[in-house]
This record gives structure tokens, sequence and C-alpha cells, in this order.
């Protein structure tokens, strides 16, 4: 098991980088390369090396702001989602666009990449879940369960389950194969903005409007802390 | 409660440090657990805090990231800016 040194609890400024005119809407890193993308409101990508924080490269293909952004794990494509209601994914070798995804009824809000780089995970304002085999053009399963728009999702570590948070005010845990939900944390009291797994898959976080953070124990399946005042 | 919608998380590579990136340019620590995460969680302090909060700029922060080796922070915010943390 790879260990890590601690992050300090007291982070300094150590670099600003002038990176859009607009705002930058979502950021992702990649897992094992030195490689950060992020997604502009201008409707533009950029990535950048964050060795010597040069830009690498940089894209459009949409026509509204960019809401979620993520690279392949294996570094080989580039999932944009957008307000125009598609999802871009991009060859990141060539720069050219390998697949659009158009079949969504309302502003895609997240992507995500599964940790084999075979799916890709999109939310919805059109309160769905939607996965899609990255060598397919069509969605593979669309889940159903949440009431109002869908904000983000994140893969539970190294395996088939994934999160999802809603401006329905829940989190939900999915079995991305059998297409069901396996629990639901009911608890915020508003919008519900992003989810994450720890490490270990046995945690996760949730955070919302209020600005409240949330964390719930999955096996316990119960909430650890209420709220931070 | 904390006044400020809380737009993006993001938990460091050890699972002991969460970041939360609010409006009006404000990132926040919290340390889920004090003890050693690779214990049991029958083990583990029940207990959450906040450790303390840093102005990012201005407007809103809406992604964070942290790199491979677990240390360095980046933060994404309305302003267009890619703020480096160490």
């Amino acid at each position: 098991m790879q260990t890590y040194p601690p992050l300090t609890s007291t982070p300094n400024v150590s670099k600003v980088i002038k990176a859009h005119d607009k705002p930058i809407g979502c950021i992702a890193t990649h897992i094992r390369k030195k490689v950060l993308a992020t997604g502009c409101d201008d409707a533009t990508f950029k990535i950048f090396n964050m060795d010597n924080y040069e830009e690498l490269g940089s894209g459009s293909g949409h026509t509204d702001y960019i809401s979620g952004i993520d690279i392949h794990p294996k570094g080989l494509f580039l999932a944009t989602c957008s307000g125009d209601s598609t999802i871009n994914v991009n060859d990141l070798s060539t720069g050219k666009n390998k697949i659009t995804y158009k079949d969504f009824k309302s502003i895609v809000w997240d992507v995500k990449f599964h940790d084999t780089g075979d799916f890709l995970l999109s939310c919805s304002g059109d309160s769905t879940v939607r996965l899609f085999d990255i060598n397919m053009d069509k969605a593979r399963n669309i889940y159903y369960g949440h009431t109002d728009a869908v904000n983000k999702v994140n893969f539970q570590p190294f395996t088939n389950y994934f999160a999802s948070c809603s401006a329905d005010k829940t989190v939900s845990i999915w079995d991305m194969r059998l297409g069901l939900t396996v629990q639901t944390f009911y608890g915020h009291l508003n919008v519900v903005n992003d989810v994450i797994f720890n490490t270990r898959g046995d945690m996760l976080y949730s955070c919302d409007a209020d600005g409240v953070v949330k964390a719930w124990d999955i096996r316990k399946n119960k909430e650890m802390y209420l709220k931070i005042n | 409660m904390f006044p400020l919608s809380a737009n993006c998380l993001q938990i460091d590579k050890t699972g002991n440090t969460i970041y939360v990136g609010y409006d009006k340019g404000k990132m926040g620590v919290i340390f889920p657990n004090k003890i050693d995460p690779n214990l049991h969680n029958k083990d583990r302090d029940p207990k959450y805090s906040l450790g303390s909060d840093f102005k990012v700029g201005e407007l809103s922060v809406n992604g964070i990231g942290i790199n491979l080796s677990n240390t360095q922070i980046y933060t994404g915010s309305s302003d267009g800016n890619i703020v480096v943390w160490n």
C-alpha cells in the first residue's frame, strides 16, 4: 500500500495562475500524471503541466459553459460536459473529438471516468444519472431515482458502486451493474452540491448550499457528524 | 451553520483532511479523523472538526484538486485563477 505525506492543514499560496478570463467551473487532476484540466464558463477547457505550470493544450466544442471535466485514468481522453446538454470525449493524443453524447434533456452537471477507463458516468438536470461505455454512442444504463437535478457523481474507488448528490437534498449510492439504489442518505436541508468517497471507500462526504458538510458511514448506514458550526 | 454555499469537496490521499470550496473565495479545511485511518471503524474518533478556513480570492471556489504526491492543492475559482497551495 502506497503511503503519502500528510497535506498541511495550514496551506500557503505558492502560485497563482491566470488560467481563464471567465470563471473556472470545474477542475480535474489525473491520478498518475502531473496534469490539471480546467473547464470554463466561456465553453473552453485547458490542460496544464503542474510541474512548470505551462499550458499543454486547450479546446472547445461546446456552445455553453463547461460544468464538469475528467481525465481518463490512462490519460487517453478528456471528458467535458456542458450547459449545452452534451458530453464531449476528446482524444488527448490527437486533440480531436472522439464522441459526443447528446441524448440529454437538460444541463449535464458532471462526468466521471470509472477506474477501469471503460465507462463514463454523467449526471444531469433531468434528474438522471447515465452510464456510457466509451466505445458506444448510447447510454448503457440510465439510473432513475432522484426527484431533482443531480449535481455530482463519484465512483467508489475500484468498485462498481457510485454516489450521486442532488438538488432533492439527498445523497444516494448505486450499484452500477444492477441499476438500483443501494443506500439513500437523508439529512441535508438544502441542495447537495458535491459528494466524494474517501480513498478506502468506506466513508462518504457531501456538502450543500447551506455550507454544511456531512460525513456518512457506509457500513453503518448512518451520518457520523451533523454539521460544521 | 456556515453562511456560505459549499460548492466542492476534495479529500487528500491520506483521508485525514477534507478541503471544501465555498462562495466568496473561501476554502475550508476539515479533519474527519485525528487517529490512524487504517484502524477499524469502531476505533475511530467519531468527532469531526472544522480546522480553519482560508481566503482564496473574492469569488466562488468551484473546484479543488490535489496532486499525485499529496503535496499541493489546486483551487479553481470564478475569477478564472488557479491557486496552487503548499
